[in-house]
């Protein structure tokens, strides 16, 4: 608990971090940035950062989102009793949060909810699923089996049964 | 002593997702390997992206696959599902559902006979959609099942409709309705019907009618 909140104190000048993509890009942030990512702040309290914390299965391109996530975030979880940091306000977040997964198409989009579990940041998981959700709401099954590659394994006879029971929410 | 066990029992829930997460990562690469543009989603992630969709958009994927239907029908998914539906509810208020009492005859008081026919309205707070009540879900019940229907109960998005005769349980959004069998409650007295109440109860999961 007091090794927490001596590293909350040190947040902006405190100590540094290089995360390491799978295809070697290099990032520095914060200890606040990067702890928001509850994998690398266990690290951090295992110190076990020193020699940079490679991430063997994010790729850089999806690293550097996650970098802007964290950095545009790290004012949130700090701030929260702490005033003393003008973060960014609460409207300039959720423009940069649409902005992010907004333009993203699903390979890309995907590969950003994996890493943001596997770093475990729940409030990227949380927005990235619900992002993906909302392009999924309209779809039809046959949409979603190709969307995410995967074989419709009942027989016709089932998939009739089932789809008989969900009639209603085939209209329109 | 306390803080280093904690820490260890940190890293050791760290290393264990990190090596799931590496396992998986393996497989999944090793199955679509010549397909670079698929990324396929881990089942545990699915439900994360299926906890966020509406029910109308789950009662369609149960026919995706069978992995997804034992996902949407799972209890603890549809209970999260829920709570999930609540917060989003709660900061972002969307809609009202709306069931009117439809008298018999135009003009007839409350306490008139009411129509059978159950209406449940979806009135919706966009303000880009101004003439917001669409009509979600409409049960018809034979003339004469009931006449006078009482103040209705809702707890969850459950509706309690009492009558004179019986009391009804829907679920407008999934379109399930259920008659409660019938209880000495209404013979006791027989113009007043006693309060009746709907409300869940945490300690066994279930919704009671009480």
């Amino acid at each position: 608990m007091a090794a927490a909140a001596a590293e909350a104190t040190t947040d902006g000048g405190g100590k540094m971090i290089i995360l390491i993509s799978a295809d070697g890009k290099r990032f520095e942030v914060t200890e606040a940035v990067a702890s928001q990512s509850q994998l690398i702040s266990n690290m951090i309290e295992d110190d076990c950062t020193e020699n940079g914390v490679r991430l063997p299965n994010v790729d850089g391109d999806i690293l550097t989102m996650v970098v802007d996530y964290c950095n545009m975030h790290a004012g949130d979880a700090a701030a929260a009793g702490d005033t003393m940091k003008a973060s960014s306000t609460e409207e300039e977040l959720k423009k940069f949060d649409a902005e992010l997964v907004q333009a993203l198409e699903n390979p890309v989009l995907f590969k950003l909810i994996l890493a943001a579990n596997f770093l475990n940041i729940k409030s990227l998981l949380d927005m990235t699923c619900q992002r993906v959700a909302d392009m999924m709401s309209g779809k039809t099954p046959e949409q979603m089996r190709e969307t995410f590659s995967i074989e419709n394994d009942f027989t016709p006879e089932e998939e009739a049964a089932i789809r008989q029971e969900n009639a209603w929410a085939f209209d329109d | 002593m306390d803080y280093e066990f904690k820490t260890y029992k940190k890293r050791q829930r760290g290393q264990q997702q990190m090596d799931f997460e590496l396992k998986t990562y393996h497989r999944k690469r090793q199955r679509r390997r010549g397909h670079q543009q698929t990324v396929e989603l881990p089942d545990e992630i699915v439900r994360e992206v299926l906890i966020w969709l509406p029910v109308k958009s789950l009662a369609r994927f149960k026919s995706v696959c069978k992995a997804w239907l034992s996902i949407i029908s799972e209890s603890c998914f549809i209970r999260e599902h829920l709570q999930c539906s609540k917060l989003k509810r709660y900061w972002n208020p969307s809609s009202f559902l709306i069931t009117p009492h439809i008298p018999l005859k135009p003009g007839d008081s409350i306490f008139a006979a009411f129509s059978t026919d159950i209406r449940f309205y979806q009135w919706s707070l966009q303000e880009d959609t101004r003439a917001a009540a669409t009509l979600l879900y409409r049960r018809h019940f034979p003339a004469g099942e009931f006449e006078l229907v009482l103040p209705m109960a809702h707890c969850d998005g459950l509706v309690l409709l009492p009558t004179k005769t019986k009391a009804y349980v829907f679920n407008p959004v999934t379109r399930d309705v259920l008659a409660l069998p019938e209880s000495n409650r209404n013979m006791r007295q027989r113009d007043i019907c006693p309060p009746i109440g709907l409300g869940f109860d945490a300690s066994t999961g279930k919704y009671k009618v009480a």
